[in-house]
């Protein structure tokens, strides 16, 4: 008997209520049945079998829940070891392991038992963890965050009446098509670490070529429009030769300023000041007449304008005068207080209204001395006007001849200026603005040089991406074809072996029981959409499906017997072979076939099943465990 | 130079007091409008401070030449206050001379010309100072001297010579 690993075979299974196993029965490599009646609690037992092997299961019956600890011996890959959990209806209850069979296990209730949580913490590993790594299965990540766990493997290997009969496998409430094709990519051996972990870095690495080859040609285009094509190299080479052009042009300038001639330059200076202080004075000259102007200008108007003032004032005097004068001669007629009549008197030189002397033109006299002053002071301010005026009139006429000459003066001294530059001066001017133009083109090329060299460093790191991206694309394509290789090879046997089945169904007089069995050739197996199909199709009477599935399933089981690469772990548990509605003889047909094939293999395996409808040949110990349970024996013991 | 100036000067004003009424319609006046119109005899230039009513407002541009910086008011307000008691002795002793109504300017606050002719050598000078002033008189003829007296848009808000504000608004009669 060969074995082929990983393997988990159940070899006893111990139900506690109170200190009091009400249940412990042995299991054995091959087929294992236990039968009885309908509602004995076949059913209970598996769900403790799929529960103490590391599934989550709340939907205890009442009898189950009566318990309190159930505990297995399993060997795994060949090992004994033995584990409990604790009934209960709440989730994510943990496991006690201990590395040793059974009966040590037992002895030692609390030494050498590790306990293990559901779910992984920062601390600890979840007891999944441990048990995959005892069977040697890999960690898969089925989407983020979430890793397979044994309850998601049990889900192909414990199949349960509760889940409809058209399930691949075992439904439960927040599922995913991630979650499902990763289990069967795992138990079928095909999940590879390496390729999941090459695709991430695949994708990564393309994202970034992306991003680099758009930089690079952003860069191009850029470089290209403003004509820069040439390589950093290229470059290179003529900002040397431009350095070497300025070191000649520098060591001409230093032999033209030292070989001056003192005397020529001085001479030439001489003059040109000469001529520069004649065309300063003439400029000084015009700029001095047209300040004068300006304020002749403004003199002439203030002063007009005062004569203007002086000459109303005198107007108004004279009024006044006048006023005085006639109306002085007019007698009042009214009192000036209250304005009532006066009674007249004609009497000279006495004032008519309260009979003062007065006398005559005193007044008007003081008026006429303010008149002859003001008259003067107007005949003097006339004097000084007329004066500005003709002043102002002689600077005018001037202006133009300043003007002229300024001018000239000026023009003469800008030629001269220039013909006193010397052919010695020229050359170094020359030199000066040659030096000048190279050191702007040096620093213009070692600009143009730097941007050639980034996009050189560009193109051979987008050189090195794109080759890594060649070789992952590579290994990828090699992993998927491989990995294409082990499918069409599992699914192949998966389905000589379901065939086995479905070609062997019973048949009344002479007629499969269902003749689709017969006729289909192609299983299709779709764990993404938790499905199966023959030819395509899954609709058959009720009977017919659990008989379709069970084929499935147990063709599985044989499939991984006979491909070591399959990590399913050749045990299978099936909770009712048949459905209430199948007839017996094809029950007992199936049985005898489930039974057959697994004499044909050679390889360590377990098959588990309930039944209420035992095939008499197999009614003995040789398969069998437990006795045949009636409603008034059932599989849980309690007193 | 400042011996003389014509606004402290009460035979002065009753000179442009009579070249007012001699230019002006034949009617009688509101005290208040002779004494403002006086002050523009004065100080021509300060007429275009004043608050010209819109159609008007073009000829306030003929005024701009008769600017000398010798005349300028910095306060004209305070400075027709302060000849205020000359005009009111001038018009009173032209009342006196019953050349203008005594009783209306004595009763009534009003300056009426009468029918006392004005002696000739007066009446020579008069008629120079018409031709001199020319510009302004034709301005307050044209423009201010039928203007409401009182009132938001009158010639004492607009001229701002005068306080204005506790008038009886104009529709209601004085007397």
């Amino acid at each position: 008997m060969t074995s082929l690993h990983p393997s988990l075979f159940l070899s006893r299974l111990s139900v506690w209520n109170r200190g009091k196993a009400v249940y412990d029965e042995t299991f054995h490599l091959g087929v294992n049945i236990i039968r009885g009646n309908n509602s004995t609690g076949k059913s209970t037992i598996v769900d403790f079998i799929f529960y103490v092997l590391g599934g989550d299961f709340q939907k205890w019956k009442p009898e189950a829940l009566r318990c309190d600890t159930v505990i297995a011996e399993v060997i795994i890959n060949g090992v004994k070891v033995t584990i409990r959990r604790e009934v209960s209806a709440a989730r994510s209850q943990k496991m006690a392991i201990y590395w040793g069979p059974y009966e040590q296990a037992r002895q030692n209730i609390t030494i050498g038992w590790n306990i293990y949580p559901f779910g992984r913490t920062s601390e600890t590993e979840s007891f999944s963890q441990l048990l995959f790594r005892t069977l040697g299965m890999p960690e898969v990540r089925a989407e983020e965050g979430r890793s397979l766990t044994m309850h998601q493997i049990l889900r192909l290997i414990v199949i349960d009446q509760i889940s409809s009969i058209d399930s691949l496998l075992r439904e439960e409430e927040f599922d995913s098509g991630l979650v499902r094709r990763a289990v069967g990519d795992l138990l079928f051996g095909i999940y590879d670490n390496q390729l999941y972990a090459n695709e991430v870095e695949l994708r990564a690495k393309r994202s970034m070529l992306d991003d680099l080859t758009k930089q690079i040609d952003n860069l191009v285009e850029v470089l290209g429009s403003v004509g820069q094509t040439r390589s950093s190299k290229e470059y290179d080479k003529e900002i040397k030769e431009t350095n070497e052009r300025l070191t000649r042009t520098l060591v001409a300038i230093d032999q033209a300023t030292s070989s001056a001639q003192p005397e020529t330059a001085s001479q030439s200076i001489k003059e040109l000041d000469h001529f520069r202080q004649v065309a300063q004075k003439s400029k000084a000259a015009l700029s001095e007449a047209q300040r004068q102007i300006e304020v002749l200008d403004f003199d002439i108007t203030d002063s007009a304008q005062f004569i203007n003032s002086l000459e109303a004032r005198l107007r108004s005097l004279d009024e006044s005068i006048t006023t005085r004068t006639v109306l002085g001669n007019l007698t009042l007629s009214y009192c000036p207080q209250c304005l009532s009549p006066l009674t007249k008197t004609n009497q000279e030189h006495v004032c008519s209204l309260c009979n003062a002397e007065v006398a005559p033109e005193s007044h008007n006299a003081r008026a006429l001395r303010m008149k002859q002053e003001m008259a003067l002071q107007i005949k003097e301010s006339q004097i000084l006007l007329t004066a500005k005026e003709s002043r102002l009139k002689e600077v005018r006429e001037g202006l133009p001849i300043l003007i002229n000459k300024a001018r000239q003066d000026i023009r003469e001294f800008e030629l001269k200026s220039r013909t006193v530059q010397s052919v010695r001066d020229e050359t170094l001017n020359d030199l000066y603005s040659q030096k000048g133009s190279l050191e702007s083109q040096i620093s213009y090329l070692e600009q143009q040089a730097r941007a050639a060299q980034v996009l050189e460093r560009l193109k051979r790191e987008k050189n090195q991406l794109q080759g890594i991206v060649g070789t992952l694309e590579i290994e990828i394509r090699q992993a998927r074809t491989r990995q294409a290789e082990k499918l069409g090879l599992a699914m192949e046997k998966i389905q000589d072996h379901t065939f086995y089945f479905l070609r062997n169904d019973l048949k009344d007089e002479g007629k499969p029981l269902e003749e689709f069995f017969s006729l289909a050739n192609t299983l299709t197996i779709d764990f993404s959409k938790n499905t199966f199909a023959i030819d395509g199709r899954n609709q058959f009477s009720a009977s017919s499906v659990t008989y379709l599935r069970n084929s499935i399933h147990f063709g599985i089981l044989l499939a991984s017997l006979e491909l070591d690469f399959f990590r399913y772990p050749r045990l299978i548990v099936c909770d009712n072979i048949e459905d209430k509605g199948m007839k017996e003889a094809r029950s007992h047909q199936f049985q005898k076939l489930v039974v057959e094939a697994s004499k044909r293999f050679d390889v360590e395996h377990q098959i588990i099943f309930t039944t209420s409808m035992i095939e008499p040949e197999l009614n003995n110990p040789a398969f069998c465990v437990g006795p045949a349970y009636t409603p008034a024996n059932k599989t849980l013991h309690f007193e | 130079m400042l011996l003389y100036h014509p606004a402290f000067d009460i035979h002065h004003c009753m000179f442009r007091v009579l070249t007012l009424l001699e230019s002006l319609t034949a009617r009688p006046f509101e005290k208040q409008r002779i004494l403002i119109l006086d002050f523009y005899l004065i100080f021509p230039y300060e007429l275009s401070s004043a608050q010209f009513p819109a159609e008007f407002r073009s000829t306030r541009t003929q005024l701009r030449k008769l600017h000398n910086t010798y005349e300028d008011v910095s306060d004209p307000k305070r400075l027709f206050q302060r000849i205020q008691p000359y005009q009111e002795s001038a018009l009173e002793c032209l009342a006196s001379y019953n050349l203008i109504a005594p009783e209306l300017l004595r009763d009534r606050d009003e300056v009426s010309r009468t029918t006392t002719p004005i002696p000739e050598e007066l009446g020579r000078s008069i008629a120079e100072a018409k031709a001199v002033r020319k510009t302004e008189i034709e301005v307050l003829k044209l423009v201010f001297q039928d203007l409401q007296l009182t009132g938001p848009k009158g010639l004492k808000k607009r001229t701002d010579l005068l306080e204005s504000r506790y008038d009886l608004p104009p529709s209601i009669p004085i007397s």
